[in-house]
């Protein structure tokens, strides 16, 4: 019902599990399958990590629940580690951005700020050098016109007072040489104009273009000196006038130009006529109406950049009328020219414009003239062809308008013209009557172009290396978060399969401990079915079929309650239920035992099974002996299922320090030993020290055989539950797989361990050593024997090898001389070659083809006189196939007066084979194996038996059969011992099954032995002669009884027939047949005699007892309760004088009139829960009562529960032994009778 | 003698019956085989004694959870007392039932004991009438003089 739970819950977890899979549909694109993948992965891995919270709770509702919470829980949680992964980059985004953006901020606004400050002053520098040459150039004008008018007016002063024609030209001419040397000494003059009052007009011109120089004039001839006379008093008012008439008489008038030569001012061509005012512009009188200088900016014909013209007046001697005006032009266009330079080394474009916006200068070569249809102008600067100044005036109009700021300083940075961004600085010269704007206009570029530039690289640069850096720093955050997750989840994965683990371990301890509690529920069914079989066994009205059946159906079910035993006691062990005895025992008699026990079925294999215990084996030692039996019997099974050939040693010693020093064979084995194993020796060796002070011996188990082996890999998991080395070979061999687990979980139990060693050949070796007590006495009875002083030669002629020769060592350890031989002929050629030669003296050399070492060896032994042979003979070398066996025996029967022969029997051996050895007097038998106990009793007997000859020569062989007799009987005591001793549980059956046709065949060789045996052997039982009939019908009909398949019965009947045959004492046998019927099964008036008080407080239970106690022939007094039967048994013990107040107050005259009736009881079955005293106090109390006398009433405890933890605490409040209910009926009877045969 | 014959294949069928529904297990049989001349009613005493047992525990049980604070301790030991005797008697479903009324009673499962009290008192009533109608039979084929058939 558990199972299927828990199957039930494993199917919910998957489907639990499964809906996470089905989300995984093919309908899905693939990229969002694997988002989803991944979430669900994490999901599941996170469930992983809560759902132990879901799981330690065992109801699966709640499970589910949690699961589900799990799921929902997780998702969330996935969420939040996501979150918080992206606020970490962002976070992160965020300061390199910040980082970045203040970086590039500050390197920028730095190189900016010191940028600007050097753009401006180098703006301002740059517009102030034209400017300055423009003031230069206004200077040197202003100084040549002064200097030219200082000049005239001393000349015209010298020659005021002329009116001669010739004067007059004279005048003309000194002027003429005064201005020529003004205008040669100052080569960016344009020309130099003296324009008299009487309209004569005298100039010197340099065309800059054509670089010639040109002297102009007008013809003298039409002005006359009266003309001249210019009214004072009407200067101004005749001003007008005299202008007009200049102008006039400029237009009328001729005007000659003479090519001159530029340095030395030579006439080089002739005077040609030009018209007036063709060239140059004359200043008049007009220009300088107040009398003071004035400037103003005119244009050429000739020139293509404006000029600078000033006029300043020569006034006359008495300073009181202009007699002449003088002009000088200079071309502007050196200033045009600076500005290129200064342009082309720094860019942009500059500009001079008068006030009103007319160009005066450009850095560009754009015209600053309209060629106009009449004369040349000047253009407005917001008209130029250059479209930079152009677009550069238009946006300053537009700004500016013509509201400039104080100064006409404007400085603009960003201007915007065009597509390009402009600086626009712009300064005011103002001179006097002209002033002068100066505007420069900068590409952006040009300055900050690179800075730009640099800037916008810098931050690309900035830009892409903190996204490099976020990105880096992302998956570097990305990284440790999924190494810190994936820690996360590795730990989560780790508590997760801790807590797995743990549940495991519960669950299995779940199942170990509800096993355990289940092996009442169990063992009851199986107990009862076998009971029943029993009991139909014993029944006489079965037909032969039936009776095969029926015990074909109790071997099944013997096999299946060794399953369920197995079973349960590895879940006892598991659950720590199980409670070790310690209790004295004979090691090597249960060892011996069990190669009784195991060497049938071995002989039914054609295996040898060979036991091999050290001499410093201590005889008895503290322990629970039917565990030890149980590991080696085990073992021993296992051995054999996969032996198939060869041979099973067991071997034993002890771990002592003496033992390397042994034999040869030991030390031989020793060393491989240490070699092999120094490891486990260690082990050992450490343990012995601590085991010296408790009294505690390690003593050393071998089990080797050359079976099929196991592959080393496997040799540790051999030892686990269910495990088998290899598959195939359940099907082969069957079996559970469970033995081997028993096997380490008790050796674990008992302080030992065991191993699979490496072994030299086919075969396992399994080695495993125990701790055992030691009695406290300390008197270790080594069973250390020394027959070298007998002078005896063992012949060993034995089938089996290894036997033989670990026999033959160990007897001639302990000073024999032996021989060994295998088979018939080498026998028969040793026996000639010992006993002939000896008599003959002549050797039969030619017949013996002995091999050497064994022919030297009987030729030594031959030397030897009077010696005593022993020829041990394996009934196996006799040819039993045929009827040559009998010649055989005649054969060996020669030599029986020399030597002494001791036969070993195969259980199987026929009886016609030991009723003719019998007959020819070789009285003495042995079961196979040989092993030293039996070798040491057959020396023993024979030694015996020699003295007793040499003792009395007359000495017969029924004497000698009686000694016989009485050694074996020690031998067969020592088989049905351990017999009785192993009965644990059901497992005695099979045990029995095996051990007791042994034990049958050595009883049935030998009739007085056996008897005298019997007699010995049972004790108590008073026979019952009711038992006749039994025999009788046995007598009638031994064929029927004689069936296979029955070792109880059918050897014990066939017994009896043939006890009855041979007319022995009937008693005895009658005795013997009891004996072995209570094995048996039939226990029909088996407690005969017995007084049982039974306390029971179930009425069922205590009638159900009663009936089957009052079955088998006991009294029983039922009492209900603990009280009562503490009451009843102290009622007893004082016997006589407490009858009549015996306990009847509770109406129980059955019980009284029983108790009046008793004397005492020989056994009280006692109920553990009951009623007002439960059995353990009621055993407490008896106990207590009991102290002081020397009285010791044997309780048996009833108990439902069936775990040796209950059985413990039994035996612990002072009861004997325990028997579980329902109760078994053949196991209750055994332990009655073995207490009260103890007690008798 | 027909009535004999059918009287004794209905007591066959009968146990048969039993058998198979799983009012009885094999331990009954045990208890059948224990009686011989010397106990001539035995198994009709030991099953009056079960069933007298039986009712006084039953009632305990349903006296002892009717409390306020039911004492589990002793209900648990009444269900074991009769689970001790109704598998030495071979009341398989008695005992099956007991088995889990156990469980429950170490589970301090009130409402499970009560159903399995009930499930017992049912069990015991139908047990009671069956094995009623079995010795009813018996008497009547001892009556007409046969022999009890032995169940194999």
């Amino acid at each position: 019902m558990l199972f299927s739970e828990m199957a039930e819950e494993g199917r919910r977890r998957n489907y639990s599990c499964s809906p996470t899979a089905g989300t995984d549909t093919p309908l899905m694109a693939t990229p969002l399958r694997k988002v989803c993948n991944r979430i669900l992965r994490f999901a599941t891995s996170c469930r992983k990590n809560t759902a132990p919270y879901g799981r330690r709770i065992f109801h699966r509702d709640v499970e589910q629940d949690e699961f589900q919470y799990g799921n929902t829980h997780c998702l969330s949680s996935y969420y939040s580690v996501f979150v918080v992964r992206l606020a970490i980059m962002a976070m992160l985004a965020i300061l390199i951005g910040l980082l970045t953006i203040l970086t590039w901020h500050f390197t920028r606004s730095y190189t900016k700020k010191s940028l600007n400050t050097l753009a401006s002053s180098l703006r301002y520098e740059l517009l102030q050098r034209p400017i300055l040459r423009m003031w230069n150039i206004l200077n040197s004008t202003a100084e040549i016109t002064a200097a030219q008018v200082e000049l005239s007016q001393y000349v015209i002063r010298r020659y005021s007072k002329t009116t001669i024609q010739a004067d007059q030209v004279e005048l003309y001419q000194v002027m003429r040489d005064v201005t020529w040397a003004l205008f040669a000494s100052r080569k960016a003059l344009n020309a130099i104009t003296i324009n008299y009052r009487n309209g004569f007009v005298q100039a010197f011109h340099r065309d800059h273009r054509s670089n010639n120089t040109f002297y102009i004039y007008s013809d003298p001839r039409n002005y006359s000196i009266n003309v001249k006379e210019p009214s004072d008093t009407n200067m101004f008012s005749s001003h007008q006038a005299w202008n007009d008439q200049s102008i006039r008489s400029n237009s009328t008038a001729i005007w000659y130009r003479e090519p001159l030569d530029p340095t030395s001012g030579e006439k080089i061509g002739k005077a040609s006529p030009i018209p007036p005012d063709d060239l140059i512009n004359i200043a008049g009188l007009s220009q300088v109406p107040d009398g003071v200088a004035s400037w103003h900016v005119a244009v050429s014909k000739y020139t293509d950049s404006p000029l600078l013209s000033a006029a300043l007046p020569v006034w006359d001697a008495s300073n009181k009328s202009i007699v002449a005006v003088v002009g000088v032009t200079t071309a502007l266009y050196s200033v045009g020219q600076l500005m290129r330079e200064l342009v082309e080394v720094h860019g942009g474009y500059i500009y001079l414009t008068s006030q009103e916006g007319y160009l005066l200068a450009t850095s560009t070569n754009a015209p600053l003239l309209t060629n106009s249809t009449t004369r040349p102008d000047l253009i407005m600067d917001v008209d130029t062809e250059e479209p930079t100044i152009r677009m550069g005036a238009r946006w300053l109009e537009r700004v500016y308008g013509n509201k400039f700021p104080p100064g006409h300083v404007v400085h603009v940075e960003n201007a915007n013209l065009g597509k390009q961004q402009y600086y626009i600085d712009s300064f005011f010269l103002n001179l006097k009557r002209l002033p002068i704007v100066g505007v420069l206009i900068i590409p952006r570029r040009y300055i900050m172009g690179k800075v730009d530039e640099r800037a916008f690289k810098t931050l690309v640069v900035l830009i892409s290396a903190s996204l490099c850096i976020l990105v880096i720093g992302c998956v570097f955050i990305l990284i440790l978060t999924n190494g810190v997750s994936k820690e996360m989840k590795l730990r989560a994965e780790l508590i997760s399969h801790l807590d797995a683990r743990r549940r495991a371990e519960a669950s299995n301890n779940y199942k170990s401990q509800f096993l355990a509690n289940m092996s009442h529920e169990l063992r009851t069914p199986m107990a009862a079915v076998i009971g029943l079989l029993d009991i139909l066994i014993c029944d006489d009205c079965l037909t032969n079929e039936q009776y095969a059946t029926v015990t074909q159906i109790r071997k099944c079910s013997t096999a299946l309650l060794r399953l369920l035993n197995n079973i349960l006691d590895l879940s006892k062990v598991e659950s720590g239920k199980l409670v070790l005895e310690d209790a004295e025992f004979d090691l090597g008699r249960e060892l011996e035992g069990l190669i009784d026990m195991f060497s049938v079925q071995c002989i039914n294999h054609n295996v040898e099974a060979v036991l091999d215990l050290s001499d410093d084996m201590p005889k008895l030692v503290r322990g629970d002996s039917a565990r030890v039996v149980q590991i080696f019997a085990n073992l021993i099974s296992n051995s054999i299922k996969f032996t198939t050939t060869g041979h099973i040693i067991l071997r034993s010693w002890c771990e002592n320090l003496n033992t390397c020093s042994d034999t040869q064979f030991h030390l031989d084995q020793k060393k491989m030993r240490c070699a092999i194993k120094p490891k486990l020796r260690q082990q050992g060796n450490h343990l012995k020290k601590a085991c010296k002070k408790e009294n505690k011996m390690i003593i050393w188990f071998e089990i080797d055989d050359t079976g099929c082996g196991i592959d080393p890999s496997k040799w540790e998991s051999v030892f686990e539950s269910f495990e088998q080395a290899d598959p195939s070979t359940t099907r082969l061999h069957g079996g559970t797989g469970l033995g081997l687990c028993i096997v380490r979980t008790l050796v674990n139990k008992m302080g030992g361990e065991i191993k699979v060693v490496k072994k030299n050949g086919p075969g396992t070796l399994m080695r495993l050593y125990l701790l055992l007590k030691t009695p406290a006495d300390g008197a270790d009875l080594h069973c250390q024997v020394d027959f070298s002083g007998h002078n005896a030669v063992v012949l060993l002629a034995l089938y089996g090898s290894m036997g033989r020769v670990i026999m033959s060592q160990w007897l001639r350890k302990i000073g024999l001389t032996t021989l060994g031989v295998s088979e018939w002929n080498e026998l028969t050629r040793v026996l000639r070659k010992l006993f002939h030669a000896r008599r003959r003296e002549n050797g039969f050399d030619a017949q013996c083809s002995l091999n050497e070492p064994l022919k030297s060896e009987v030729l030594n032994i031959g030397d030897v006189k009077d010696l005593l042979f022993i020829i041990v003979v394996d009934v196996g070398l006799l040819d039993l196939s045929t009827d040559i066996w009998r010649e055989q025996i005649n054969f060996l029967d020669n030599f029986s007066g020399k030597a002494k022969f001791a036969w070993m029997l195969n259980h199987d051996t026929p009886n016609a084979i030991k009723m003719e050895l019998r007959r020819k007097g070789h009285l003495l038998m042995v079961n196979k194996p040989l092993y030293k106990a039996k070798m040491i009793h057959i020396l023993g007997t024979v030694m015996k038996e020699r003295d007793t000859e040499h003792q009395k020569k007359s000495s017969n062989a029924a004497r000698a059969m009686e000694k016989d007799g009485d050694m074996h009987e020690c031998l067969e005591i020592d088989s049905t011992h351990f017999d009785t001793a192993s009965s644990e549980e059901s497992d005695t059956a099979e045990m029995g099954d095996f051990n007791s046709p042994s034990t049958f065949h050595l009883t049935d060789l030998d009739k007085e032995r056996e008897e005298i045996a019997c007699q010995s052997q049972c004790q108590t039982l008073e026979c019952l002669i009711e038992m006749a009939d039994f025999d009788a019908e046995a007598r009638e009909d031994p064929g029927q009884k004689n069936r296979p398949n029955d070792p109880f019965s059918t050897a014990t009947q066939n017994e009896c027939s043939k006890l009855d045959d041979r007319n022995s004492e009937t008693i005895s046998h009658k005795e013997q047949v009891n004996s072995y019927s209570n094995k048996g099964g039939n226990q029909q008036k088996a407690l005969d005699g017995l007084r049982i008080l039974l306390a029971e407080d179930t009425p069922v239970l205590q009638r159900v007892a009663t009936i089957m106690l009052e079955k088998m022939g006991a009294k029983v007094i039922a009492v209900g309760d603990g009280l009562q039967a503490v009451e009843a048994l102290n009622c007893s013990l004082r016997g006589n004088v407490c009858r009549r107040e015996s306990p009847g107050n509770d109406g129980n005259t059955g019980l009284q009139t029983d108790i009046q009736e008793s004397q005492s009881y020989d056994l009280i079955l006692m109920d553990c829960q009951m009623p007002k005293m439960d059995g353990y106090e009621a055993t407490k109390a008896i106990r207590k009562s009991e102290t002081g006398t020397h009285l010791h009433i044997p309780i048996v405890a009833l108990t439902a529960h069936a775990m040796s933890s209950d059985e413990a605490k039994c035996l612990e409040v002072g009861m004997d032994a325990y028997l579980t209910k329902p109760i078994d009926y053949k196991l209750m009877v055994s332990t009655i009778l073995s207490l009260t045969k103890r007690k008798a | 003698m027909d009535i004999l014959n059918q009287l004794q294949r209905q007591y066959t069928d009968f146990t048969a019956l039993l058998y198979r529904e799983g009012f009885v297990d094999e331990n009954f049989t045990q208890v059948q085989k224990l009686q011989d001349e010397s106990s001539p009613d035995f198994v009709v005493e030991v099953v009056s004694l079960f069933f007298e047992d039986c009712e006084k525990l039953v009632n305990n049980m349903a006296e002892a959870l009717e409390q306020q604070d039911v004492d589990f301790k002793q209900v648990d030991s009444h269900v074991h007392q009769l689970k001790g005797s109704s598998s030495s008697m071979g009341a398989a479903r008695i005992k099956n039932v007991c088995i889990a009324f156990k469980t429950f009673c170490e589970a301090q499962n009130r409402e499970g004991c009560l159903r399995c009290l009930q499930q017992v008192n049912h069990e015991h009533t139908q047990l009671k009438t069956n094995l009623q109608a079995l010795f009813t039979l018996e008497r009547q084929i001892v009556a007409n003089g046969g022999s009890i058939p032995v169940m194999q």
